[in-house]
């Protein structure tokens, strides 16, 4: 057996994976410095006076499906949203739901004038979220439409912020705000998703917007000009990640979304690890879903944006899935001295922990941002990459295997709501 | 050494000679500082005297004067707010004065509009202890504050001073065009209670829609029985249905022996479709005696009214507004009143059925029972009793036609293959366009079905026609 070679080889693979986690980690390092003086421009957001006088009238678009649970808050929360009453509808879509989510809108129907109810009846509907909001948009009256998903509680100044800011640029077809965790202190999983959703808002939301201008739709909280999603086409049905299939697609047409981080909506996440990773094998395969769709188009794209926003999508479910698989790869040679390394696990060694302290460095700092910088967090994000990303190894995983192996169909799955926390910090 | 000695020396003493000069400056400004404050003491002492303030007017002039130009802003603040506490109006208005001559009023309005949250505080609790004129302006505009503790604060900080002045300018604040700014403040009325009726009471006549609505909303809230009979008219007068929609659920949370006879006035009469749900809903709010029969007979209305309309939309029931809503109301009505889902649909059909008595039945076909129970199969979840269903209501007449109009729609082929051939031989010329539609359907049969049955309707309307 040639065993120069087999060394070799094992070098150059231990390479590579030091150079990939060096590159995404150093591209994150600057994307939080950019969130970071992006946080110090924005502040806590407009001045009153600042805003305009007039507003013009939104459409507020709720999909809901099996949401008893949960209906009930986020619509109360919507009837207190500080946005001109008269200017304001809200249609929520009771897509086949089985439980009694109808009865509860039906009950608060009667409360207020804005709520409208499109009911989908059984048989029809129950086939995603991007189905549900291509009904509801049917029904919407006004020409800027948002969209919450049903177990939001957004803060009342929301709406005003993200319309003001959609309006001061004609170019931007979609603003979005920031989704904070309702239940973050229910347990080790909901802390991590808090760390994970600071993380991802203030480097991946943030910093890109402040360094090439571009941020992706979420599924929630984002208010977009309806002309500009009737252009693209509305929500592709065939998309489970409604949000980033619609991102790719504005991006086609040449539209700029703007994030904005002081218009905040709170979600209740997964409590329970199964569920967690229900609802990002969804997001997973939403995610590869589009990089298939868009990937082989690349090459002809004229639109940087658009690019970007593929290479982003790629990025968190290809190249950071190989990475970390790699990283762990290195991570147990190391452990094991260096055993078929030829003696260089030690600097490589130094070299991966360096890496995963700039990791948490940035961590630290997205946290900082969002005033979460307590040390139980940065405690659970010490924590977060032997733990968290493992899991999220085994999503991507899966996701790949069913996508590529077994060639089964997308489908909707429903992630399981958890009710809201009595006495969270929340809204 | 000797060297180095002296030199730790030279540097002791240098040190010790700039603490001690430090510590000599520090005494001597805080001792000028406590001479200033002290001065600033004795002038509102004066001022505070009654002697001063009733005889010696001028006195009291050059006191102001003196504290306005004393060296030290923070010396004369503190007094003046030292004069803000008293009862006495013109020793507070002396107060008021020396803040106005420092520009402490305007520094804290600025604070409140654009400081930070600590800023906003201590300007809010500065000019809640001033509480004049200006004061509670700056106060009422910090109630659309975005962050709702400065707005709370805000709201408290009105109070603190004259109540009826802060009720009168609260009850203004409810027409302001900035919503927080009104809903605040209405919120602030409320918690003031029985004090700010008057002022809410005023309002009612306010040519704000919204001022109205939130002061009857007010009014409701803080629930004095008397209140009824300022509410009621607007039931009839008022021209704004949220307005009415707000006046109709103070009095049923007022209650009252009448308060059925009043929501059954508004339901059943009211223009607006919106204050008619709101009555019907109210009513199984207030589960009073003689709701239920009020409820049931809106429930048969406004079915018989819907199976009389033809659905145009493909898929969906969309619930927007006019009778959908309010034949939702009254199920969410019935259902605070106890019903369950079993015994509302029984009403639906009881009522469905009443409909199908009045309306021409052919002679020796279904009965208004067998209509009724077929109506019901159609949402059965076996698509066979489903499909049977609509073959079976061919016979019910022309009453059958919104029914079977939706069963095209079913997700079943069978079932909408079975809806088209029971149009064709009902033979109403209504129903046309929802069979043109299934013209697209993807099952062929479906396609067949509808094309047949159409052509059926054309023939025998054309020979109706020629024998005529």
């Amino acid at each position: 057996m040639n065993w120069g070679f087999f060394l070799l080889a094992q070098e150059v693979l231990l390479a590579v994976c030091l150079l990939g986690a060096w590159l995404m980690i150093g591209a994150y390092a600057v994307l939080t410095l950019a969130g970071y003086i992006y946080s110090r421009e924005c502040g806590s957001g407009p001045r009153r006076e600042d805003l305009p006088k007039e507003w013009p009238g939104v459409s507020i678009l709720v999909p809901a499906h099996n949401e008893e649970i949960v209906m009930a808050g986020t619509i109360e929360s919507l009837f207190h949203l500080d946005y001109p009453r008269e200017r304001v509808e809200i249609i929520v879509v009771d897509d086949s739901s089985t439980d009694r989510t109808r009865r509860v809108i039906e009950h608060l129907m009667a409360t207020d004038r804005r709520l409208k109810l499109v009911a989908v009846p059984p048989g029809v509907g129950g086939r995603g979220k991007s189905h549900a909001l291509n009904v509801a948009l049917r029904y919407a009256s006004h020409d800027l439409i948002a969209v919450y998903d049903a177990d939001n509680s957004p803060e009342p100044p929301v709406l005003r912020y993200l319309v003001a800011e959609l309006l001061s640029d004609p170019k931007l077809a979609a603003t979005v705000g920031k989704v904070r965790t309702l239940n973050k202190a229910t347990n080790f999983l909901t802390r991590c998703i808090n760390i994970e959703f600071a993380s991802f808002q203030w480097m991946v939301q943030a910093g890109r917007w402040r360094t090439m201008g571009l941020a992706s739709l979420p599924g929630t909280n984002y208010v977009i000009r309806r002309e500009a999603l009737e252009k693209a086409g509305g929500w592709d049905p065939g998309a489970i990640a409604d949000d980033a299939e619609l991102t790719v697609r504005l991006s086609q047409e040449g539209y700029h979304i703007k994030f904005v981080p002081y218009a905040v909506t709170w979600e209740p996440e997964p409590q329970n690890w199964s569920v967690w990773v229900r609802q990002r094998l969804r997001w997973a395969r939403g995610g590869t879903y589009v990089v298939r769709k868009y990937f082989s188009r690349l090459p002809r794209v004229r639109r940087r944006n658009l690019a970007l926003e593929v290479l982003h999508l790629l990025t968190i479910y290809h190249f950071f899935f190989v990475v970390l698989i790699l990283s762990d790869l290195l991570f147990i040679l190391g452990l094991i001295g260096g055993l078929a390394v030829g003696g260089t696990a030690s600097p490589l060694m130094i070299l991966w922990a360096l890496a995963l302290a700039l990791f948490l460095l940035e961590l630290a700092v997205a946290l900082a941002i969002e005033g979460e910088n307590t040390p139980l967090n940065l405690l659970v994000a010490g924590a977060m990459y032997f733990t968290y990303c493992q899991v999220w190894v085994y999503v991507c995983a899966k996701a790949h295997y069913l996508d590529m192996v077994k060639q089964e169909d997308l489908r909707w799955e429903k992630t399981v709501r958890v009710p809201r926390p009595a006495e969270e910090h929340g809204p | 050494m000797i060297f180095e000695r002296d030199l730790i020396e030279s540097v002791i003493f240098l040190a010790a000679a700039l603490a001690g000069g430090g510590l000599l400056l520090h005494l001597a400004v805080r001792w000028r500082y406590a001479a200033v404050v002290g001065r600033a003491r004795r002038i509102a002492a004066r001022l505070r005297d009654p002697a001063t303030t009733l005889v010696a007017v001028d006195e009291q002039a050059s006191a102001i004067e003196e504290l306005a130009q004393l060296p030290d802003v923070n010396a004369a603040v503190t007094a003046a707010r030292e004069l803000l506490g008293s009862k006495d109006a013109a020793v507070r208005s002396a107060g008021i004065e020396i803040l106005r001559r420092s520009r402490s009023l305007d520094r804290w309005a600025h604070d409140l509009r654009r400081g930070g949250y600590r800023a906003k505080l201590r300007a809010i609790e500065a000019l809640g202890e001033v509480g004049d004129e200006r004061a509670v302006e700056e106060l009422i505009e910090a109630l659309g504050d975005d962050d709702p503790d400065v707005a709370r604060q805000a709201s408290y900080a009105v109070l603190e001073r004259d109540r009826d002045y802060a009720s009168d300018r609260l009850a203004d604040a409810l027409s302001s065009p900035d919503r927080r700014i009104a809903e605040t403040a209405a919120a602030t009325l409320v918690h003031m209670g029985e004090e700010a009726v008057e002022a809410l009471v005023s309002q009612l006549a306010s040519l704000s829609p919204q001022a109205r609505r939130l002061a009857v909303e007010s009014l409701g809230a803080i629930g004095l029985s008397d209140l009824g009979e300022v509410l009621l008219p607007l039931l009839e007068v008022d021209p704004d249905g949220e307005v009415r929609a707000s006046a109709a659920r103070a009095i049923a949370h007022m209650g009252g022996d009448d308060v059925v006879t009043h929501l059954r006035r508004v339901a059943v009469s009211d223009p607006d479709w919106f204050v008619r749900a709101r009555a019907f809903s109210l009513l199984g709010e207030v589960n009073a005696p003689g709701a239920s029969e009020v409820l049931m007979e809106g429930l048969a209305e406004v079915q018989s009214y819907i199976a009389s309309c033809v659905m145009d939309d493909e898929d969906v029931e969309p619930v927007l507004e006019g009778s959908q809503r309010i034949r939702s109301a009254i199920i969410a009505g019935l259902r605070m009143l106890g019903l369950t889902d079993e015994e509302i649909t029984a009403a639906e059909r009881e009522a469905a059925g009443a409909q199908f008595d009045s309306d021409v039945v052919p002679e020796g076909e279904q009965t208004a029972e067998a209509v009724s129970e077929n109506i019901r199969a159609l949402s059965d979840r076996d698509a066979v009793r489903r499909a049977e269903a609509a073959r079976g209501l061919a016979e019910a007449g022309r009453s059958a036609v919104a029914v079977l109009a939706r069963a095209l729609r079913d997700p079943d082929p069978l079932v909408r293959g079975e809806a088209a051939r029971s149009l064709g031989r009902l033979g109403v010329r209504d129903c046309l366009e929802a069979l043109a539609k299934c013209l697209a359907d993807p099952d062929a049969n479906v396609r067949l079905a509808a094309s047949t049955a159409m052509r059926a309707i054309v023939t025998r309307d054309a020979a109706r026609e020629l024998t005529d």
